[in-house]
């Protein structure tokens, strides 16, 4: 089985971000790769730059991983154009080229009379001439022009390489998935969402009836879930007060058009609740949302699509609903048994070696004094690792993603509420994460140190207690290891996320 | 906890190898390799049930000094957080008030004798018999959590994949 996930646009850029997290605690089935693209106009959007980062260092903490444990087992690669560099985290933008205008995009003084009248009514002037290199701003019309043309499975890169990509798995009798993450409501993924879903399945159709049938086609299609206060003298720009009457105009052309059918199976999600963000920007690094638990469905939702075997007959739609409109409970979200055990060994591997083995790993080789940790010396001493250049890698590339994993779910966390303090929805974020209010809102930050206690709250579901701190750092000292020094780093953490498992 | 109470019965075994083998092995060193001279008003035979009086009870204090490190070690070194860890600080100090203890009581309980080797002798079989019994249970059988703590036990360590 091979995977695909599209995330268009901003709000597809975080579903992609809370899919990565989910692959690393371990949800995503069987161990098959999973390919990610993201498809934003604007290159320098702040959430798509959260996720393209959070992407690499996913990466870049998975190299030499040894061992068969949950942790970040899922293989993740970056869908590239051919010619791409390696290095580089990929966006591609369906207005490469430098022609960020429509009018310039359609080369509109070239066009004959006709199709410029044509043009003309489509689009306002305005419409024409506005800057779309920080996106589509808010009109999915304008998008879906440019994406029409821009998305071509036969000339234009990436897509040609992904082609050749995914029919060269259907030529190895390797099923594939793709899913797709859009909003309805924005600019980019209301354009993108319907636009790439119809090329795709255009282009499975044309396969043999036997390589189509290995395809399936979902789509996860986020309906409005935040708003932004107006964006002041930009010009053209989104404005939240419409978006759900874009999404009504939208689910009701989708039905019209049966725009949804090209999917083979469709999830739709939303709140009534809409987040207030804390701030609005037209576009740009500055125009970066937070997490928000509706992503974590969509990724929840596109590990369902994954791990569920295609159907032939008529396309599925899949709803789903909380208990109660202010809270968000385990059993609120799907296959909630597995999903709470693996997000919440997350954690607390996370919060064990941010509050404790990093900053031990780091005061001894700045002090010395290795006695005081046996854990130490079996994992790192005795096996001849560098560890103070591990500290510059591997460590530090576990450190960030750790840091990033805890503020995601502290983030989601606060989104059902808007507070952290007010009893656990999912996970008791209050010991690692605080939530400052100021001038924009609250912003959620982690905590420079820890409460001691805090592993306590960490539950896994089950009976029976989990192993308190005292009993993880006994676990691991007793702990001892034959692998070589290429491969002890990573064997650490193994052993550090069985511990915490249990 | 198993391994405090591994490292007990390690500290009794070694107690018990003290009492029966070491202490007797040790008056006969004294009586006839170095045949220790009391001075006068005391028999050498007087002076050798005092050494192994003396030595006896030496060594029951060392077993309950490792009988101490083992417990307060144990839960002292319960670490929730990183900067409890360490344990070397302690068990130096249980190890130096350990020997100056036997050093004070093996002086002022133990005649001298004509040659002063004859004391000394005594003196260091009571040293050294409260070492192996600290030393070694407190090396092979320390908490988890400290069981690098004890001097040289890194090394001893690499080799003994018991630990």
């Amino acid at each position: 089985m091979s995977y695909y996930a599209f995330g268009i646009g901003g709000t597809g850029a975080k579903c992609v971000e809370s899919l990565v997290h989910i692959a690393a605690a371990g949800l995503l089935p069987d161990k098959e790769d999973l390919h990610v693209l993201f498809i934003d106009p604007d290159g320098a959007n702040g959430s798509v730059g959260r996720a393209t980062s959070l992407l690499k260092n996913y990466r870049d903490c998975r190299l030499g991983k040894v061992g068969s444990e949950e942790l970040f087992k899922t293989k993740i690669e970056p869908l590239r154009a051919k010619d791409a560099d390696d290095n580089e985290p990929y966006i591609w933008s369906p207005l490469a080229g430098g022609k960020y205008q429509l009018d310039s995009f359609y080369s509109s003084t070239l066009l004959s009379d006709e199709t410029r009248f044509l043009f003309d009514i489509l689009f306002t002037p305005e419409e024409q001439k506005t800057n779309l290199e920080v996106g589509f701003r808010g009109r999915p019309a304008i998008g879906s022009a440019v994406m029409a043309t821009a998305v071509d499975f036969e000339k234009s890169e990436p897509w040609r390489s992904i082609r050749k990509q995914m029919e060269a798995d259907v030529g190895n009798s390797k099923p594939v998935k793709i899913v797709l993450f859009g909003s309805i409501f924005g600019g980019t993924g209301a354009s993108g969402f319907p636009t790439i879903g119809r090329i795709i399945r255009d282009w499975v159709e044309d396969l043999r009836s036997e390589a189509s049938s290995a395809v399936d086609l979902g789509g996860v299609l986020l309906l409005p879930y935040f708003s932004f206060p107006p964006v002041e003298d930009q010009g053209v720009a989104a404005n939240s007060e419409d978006f759900l009457l874009n999404t009504q105009a939208a689910l009701q052309y989708y039905a019209n058009k049966n725009n949804l059918g090209v999917f083979d199976r469709t999830y739709l999600l939303g709140s009534e609740n809409r987040i207030r963000m804390r701030e609005a920007k037209v576009g740009g690094r500055l125009q970066e949302n937070d997490p928000h638990f509706i992503e974590l469905y969509a990724a929840l939702a596109a590990a369902d699509f994954f791990g569920t075997e295609s159907e032939a007959g008529a396309p599925q739609f899949i709803l789903a609903a909380r208990k109660a409109g202010d809270r968000l409970t385990w059993s609120d979200l799907p296959n909630s048994t597995d999903v709470q055990k693996k997000l919440v060994h997350l954690a607390r591997f996370c919060y064990s070696f941010l509050n404790t083995f990093h900053p031990m790993i780091s005061d001894i080789v700045g002090r010395g004094s290795e006695y005081r940790a046996p854990w130490y010396i079996q994992f790192f001493k005795y096996r001849g690792v560098p560890v103070r250049d591990q500290l510059d890698g591997k460590l530090e590339q576990f450190r960030t993603y750790c840091q990033r994993y805890l503020l995601w779910l502290a983030n989601i966390e606060y989104s059902v509420g808007e507070n952290l303090t007010d009893g656990p929805n999912l996970i008791a974020s209050s010991s690692y994460a605080t939530a400052e209010q100021d001038r924009r809102g609250g912003e959620v930050r982690i905590r420079d140190r820890f409460d001691a206690d805090g592993l306590d709250t960490l539950h896994l579901p089950g009976e029976g207690k989990a192993l308190g701190p005292a009993a993880i750092w006994n676990g691991m000292s007793d702990t001892h290891t034959r692998a070589n020094a290429d491969e002890a780093t990573w064997t650490f953490f193994n052993s550090l996320y069985k511990q915490t498992g249990n | 906890m198993l391994r405090v109470v591994l490292g007990l019965i390690f500290a009794g075994l070694l107690t018990a190898f003290c009492l029966i083998v070491l202490i007797p092995f040790e008056v006969s060193i004294l009586e006839n390799q170095i045949n220790v001279s009391p001075f006068a008003g005391t028999s050498q035979q007087q002076w050798l049930a005092i050494f192994q009086d003396t030595a006896f009870y030496q060594v029951w204090t060392a077993f309950f000094f490792s009988l101490a490190w083992l417990l307060a070690s144990w839960y002292r070194y319960q670490i929730k957080y990183w900067k409890r860890a360490g344990g070397r600080l302690l068990w130096s100090g249980f190890l130096i008030v350990l020997l100056l203890f036997e050093l004070a009581v093996g002086w002022f309980r133990t005649d001298p004798t004509q040659d002063v080797s004859g004391k000394l002798a005594a003196i260091l079989m009571y040293v050294g018999n409260a070492l192996l019994i600290f030393y070694l249970s407190s090396l092979l059988s320390s908490p988890t959590s400290v069981k690098y703590a004890p001097i040289g036990a890194v090394a001893v360590g690499r080799v003994n994949k018991f630990w």
